[in-house]
């Protein structure tokens, strides 16, 4: 029934040869950036680059000096690690704070909102809650953008895209940098609501 | 060739480390590439495969492309734990070692995007050529193994796989696929998807594949000058052309699937004439399904299905009965049809931040389950059977964070068949994330598979019915730890124990020599997961994984048959030239399985080689495929209806495939 016995053995050299791949160290820089565990890790640095590509409205900040607030509603879906990281950072001059979006936050404190999947349920609600406010709305959510949330991060593909509702932003003041427009899909409000 | 690979991943690896090492300080173009993975199957609304209560594998397009899948019984032999037997008709899958011959993958519920395949006679769902859809649209595969993940799909026994397709966004206008392989096979494939201003996404695409399949095939069962010395000459070809569309506009989703396969079967099964080209089977699949997804007030959230489903399976036999003095060419045809409407309708409620609850009642009413078997010349009727009957079900789940990295999952389920009545499944799972790598899920369900039409009816001469079948059950208690080492290198472990009761089992009657379907059987499956994945930016993976599984028969001393003690799965993608050149090499192993004779297949490994090419701007794409690269003789075990007792697979061959855009 088998082939001669140089087949078999060079299917066991195959796997033998996988084998030591997988088990093999990879050098200490070769980070990997995939699978799912990169989902929000990749998703708080979205958030990053949002804060460094957009201009908030004037007067959105009391002073020079106050931090650019980052408020997560409901579930926090990323780690204690990279929160921390960011936290390190500055963007245009801001130091950068994390912490939770309360459902009584309306306004001023959060420059801006991360809704993750798991609220979707209250992303209308709180989208209403923050109509006025100086915050940049961003959501992981389908049609979130269309129902005028300003950013939405999509999945496509197994990639990370995004969504800009450009007259949510703008109508808020927001000055959204051609970088962030040029890699977005561009996403009108949905008129049918 | 093999030896060149893992330098190739040395190159690779040298040239795709990043320079940074840290994910905050990417660009948003580097964050863009990378890949990202979901579940949507387990638990019915898309979660991290970490929080999904299931033990979960997701193979998605850029696997099927790189190592060269061309059914979705490819993808499925790659998954840990799984493997796929072929009677040169139907592929059939086993899951943790559970694969008895002849069941039509009638213990596993196939869904494209949540709408399920399997029919209404026999359960059945095609992996093989007879699959609806196209591989090139699937855009992922969800598996999710176990009872556990029965809650939102009726009689999912052992595990669910998902399909999901892709849609107008994943094409630019029309693309184009054509494929030449051995055995003189074809295929061809028109596509087109488009986004529109007003909202409206459009995907439609047509597929034909024809295969002459192998001029000869040698069956030694059938090794005799009357019967061309066990040669069946031009008996192997396999034909199938098939339909989808899908559009979606605001809350709506219509899907439209259809395919229909006519295969030749050479191993002159259920005793028709060997060596002799008519005798087939055509199956035809389709359904129309319209999805309505609402928000409502209060944090409420709607979702329904509602859908209309035909399937028909039409066999034709020809028979030689010239050795009891009759004629020597009788067409003998075998039918089942079936037709069904059905609604799903799911209610969810988040609360704030720490619990959702969702609530789902389900309808299916099988207005046509017709079957028959007869003679065409002299025409002879020997069973008719026509049926309607309706399944109703409910469910509700929870799912309660208790707090940060711990998640109480609980669900209960009621069905109700009119062929047997009801029947109540509760499950529950508790994950646990104590630190920031690893996940433990503590895992319980119960399941059931209720019997099928055919199994309860089916009355033709050489078998017999028996309508007062009770469904089989089986409950799982299942141990799953998934660890990241240092975000490239996944592990996940996973410890299983599946008591199978009133196993719906075919036997033959000692007194009437008929065939017939028996609440008979205790099967205790016993068994452990372990599987390793490492994928590195640039586009270098790989992954390895062996599963063994202890199914003992507690009802008999017969052992189980098709069912190995030991299955391993290997597989390797190196980029070979800037993630625009792929070799990738898969290979299973599986080792022996008893027959219905008794006898042992032996052990095989099988390897794979794909090499792919995609062009720059992504425009064209060319790939040229080996299967079974070292010609490796192996044989699958027959089922019922088979003289043979074991059918021997097909040796080496090739596939190449070009894919062009026009953009």
């Amino acid at each position: 029934m088998n082939g001669p016995w140089h087949k078999r053995a060079s299917s066991c050299i195959a796997f033998l040869m996988m084998v030591l791949w997988v088990f093999s160290s990879a050098p200490p820089r070769a980070l990997a950036l995939n699978g799912e565990d990169v989902e929000y890790p990749a998703k708080l640095a979205f958030l990053y680059n949002f804060a460094k590509f957009i201009e908030w409205p004037p007067g959105s900040y009391r002073s020079p000096n106050s931090p650019l607030v980052i408020c997560i509603a409901g579930h926090d879906p990323f780690s204690a690690g990279t929160e921390n990281e960011l936290r390190t950072r500055t963007a245009l001059g801001h130091a950068i704070e994390i912490r939770v979006f309360l459902a009584t936050d309306t306004s001023s404190i959060c420059s801006m909102v991360f809704i993750p999947v798991t609220e979707r349920d209250q992303a209308d609600n709180i989208l209403r809650g923050l109509k006025g406010s100086n915050t940049l709305t961003v959501g992981e959510i389908e049609g979130f953008a269309a129902r005028g949330g300003m950013i939405n991060l999509t999945v496509e593909g197994n990639r990370l895209h995004f969504e800009i509702n450009r007259l949510a932003a703008e109508r808020a003041g927001f000055k959204i940098s051609s970088k962030l427009f040029n890699l977005a899909k561009i996403v009108l409000d949905d008129e049918r609501r | 060739m093999l030896l060149l690979l893992p330098l190739w991943a040395t190159q690779a690896l040298a040239q795709e480390t990043p320079s940074s090492e840290s994910l905050t300080d990417m660009s948003i173009e580097e964050l863009m590439s990378l890949r990202i993975e979901s579940v949507y199957g387990a638990s019915g609304f898309k979660q991290k495969v970490t929080e999904a209560p299931a033990a979960v594998t997701i193979i998605t397009s850029d696997d099927i492309q790189r190592y060269g899948y061309r059914t979705l019984a490819d993808i499925l032999r790659n998954v840990p734990g799984f493997y796929v037997t072929y009677d040169r008709n139907y592929s059939y899958l086993g899951v943790r070692g559970f694969g008895l011959p002849g069941q039509y993958n009638n213990n596993i519920a196939l869904l494209i995007d949540g709408h399920r395949l399997n029919d209404n006679i026999f359960d059945a769902a095609l992996i093989g050529t007879g699959f609806p859809l196209d591989i090139d649209l699937i855009d992922r595969v969800e598996v999710i193994r176990g009872p556990n993940s029965s809650l939102y799909v009726a009689s999912a026994f052992l595990g669910v796989i998902n399909v999901i397709s892709k849609r107008g966004r994943d094409l630019s206008k029309v693309a184009v696929a054509g494929e030449v392989a051995s055995y003189r096979t074809y295929k061809g494939r028109v596509s087109y998807g488009n986004t529109f201003k007003n909202g409206l996404e459009l995907l439609l695409s047509g597929t034909f594949y024809d295969s002459q399949g192998q001029d000869q095939l040698f069956f030694k069962e059938f090794d005799s000058p009357a019967t061309n010395h066990g040669i069946a000459m031009n008996a192997d070809s396999d034909d199938f052309h098939q339909f989808f569309a899908n559009a979606s506009w605001g809350g709506f989703t219509l899907r439209g699937v259809f395919g229909s396969r006519d295969k030749t079967i050479p191993t002159a099964s259920f005793g028709s004439a060997f060596n002799v080209a008519g005798t087939r089977t055509i199956d035809g699949r389709g359904f129309i399904d319209l999805m309505y997804e609402r928000q409502l007030a209060h944090g409420w959230n709607l979702s329904s299905r509602t859908s209309y489903d035909q399937f028909n399976n039409d066999g034709t036999y020809e028979y030689d009965y010239s050795a009891a003095g009759g004629p020597s060419r009788v067409i003998n045809k075998n039918f089942a049809h079936g037709k069904w409407v059905g609604e799903d309708l799911t209610v969810s409620k988040q609360m704030f931040g720490n619990q959702r609850f969702s609530i789902g009642a389900e309808f299916r009413l099988n207005f046509q389950q017709d079957q028959g078997n007869y003679d065409i010349e002299p025409f002879v009727q020997y069973f008719s059977d026509s049926r309607v009957s309706t399944v109703a079900a409910f469910y509700a789940q929870d799912e309660i964070r208790l707090r940060k990295g711990l998640i109480l999952n609980i669900g209960l389920r009621y069905d109700r068949y009119s062929t047997f009545g009801g029947t109540t499944n509760p499950r529950a799972a508790l994950l646990y994330n104590p630190w920031e790598n690893t996940t433990f899920k503590f895992l319980y369900g119960q399941s059931f598979r209720a019997p099928n039409l055919f199994e309860l009816y089916y009355d033709a001469p050489g078998n017999q019915a028996n309508p007062s079948l009770r469904p089989e059950t089986v409950k799982t208690v299942e141990l799953v730890w998934e660890q990241y080492f240092s975000r490239h290198f996944l592990l996940a472990v996973s410890g299983f124990y599946y008591p199978i009761r009133g196993l719906i089992n075919q036997q033959v009657d000692s007194r009437s020599g008929d065939a017939v379907f028996l609440n008979a059987g205790s099967l205790d499956l016993r068994g452990l997961d372990f599987s390793v994945s490492r994928s590195l930016p640039g586009g270098l993976e790989g992954g390895l994984s062996y599963s063994f599984q202890d199914l003992t028969n507690t009802s008999s001393r017969v052992a189980v048959t098709n069912a190995p003690r030991h299955l391993a799965q290997a597989s390797l993608s190196v980029p070979v030239v800037q993630r625009k050149i792929f070799a990738s090499v898969d290979l299973q192993y599986v080792s022996k399985r008893a027959t219905l004779a008794g006898v042992n297949t032996r052990a095989y490994i099988v390897p794979n080689f794909t090499l792919l090419r995609r062009s720059v701007s992504d425009k064209w794409e060319l790939s040229a495929s080996l299967y079974n690269a070292f010609n490796q003789r192996y044989a699958d075990p027959a089922g019922y209806g088979l003289a043979e007792n074991t059918i021997v697979q097909d040796g080496r061959t090739f596939r190449i495939k070009v894919g062009y855009k026009f953009h």
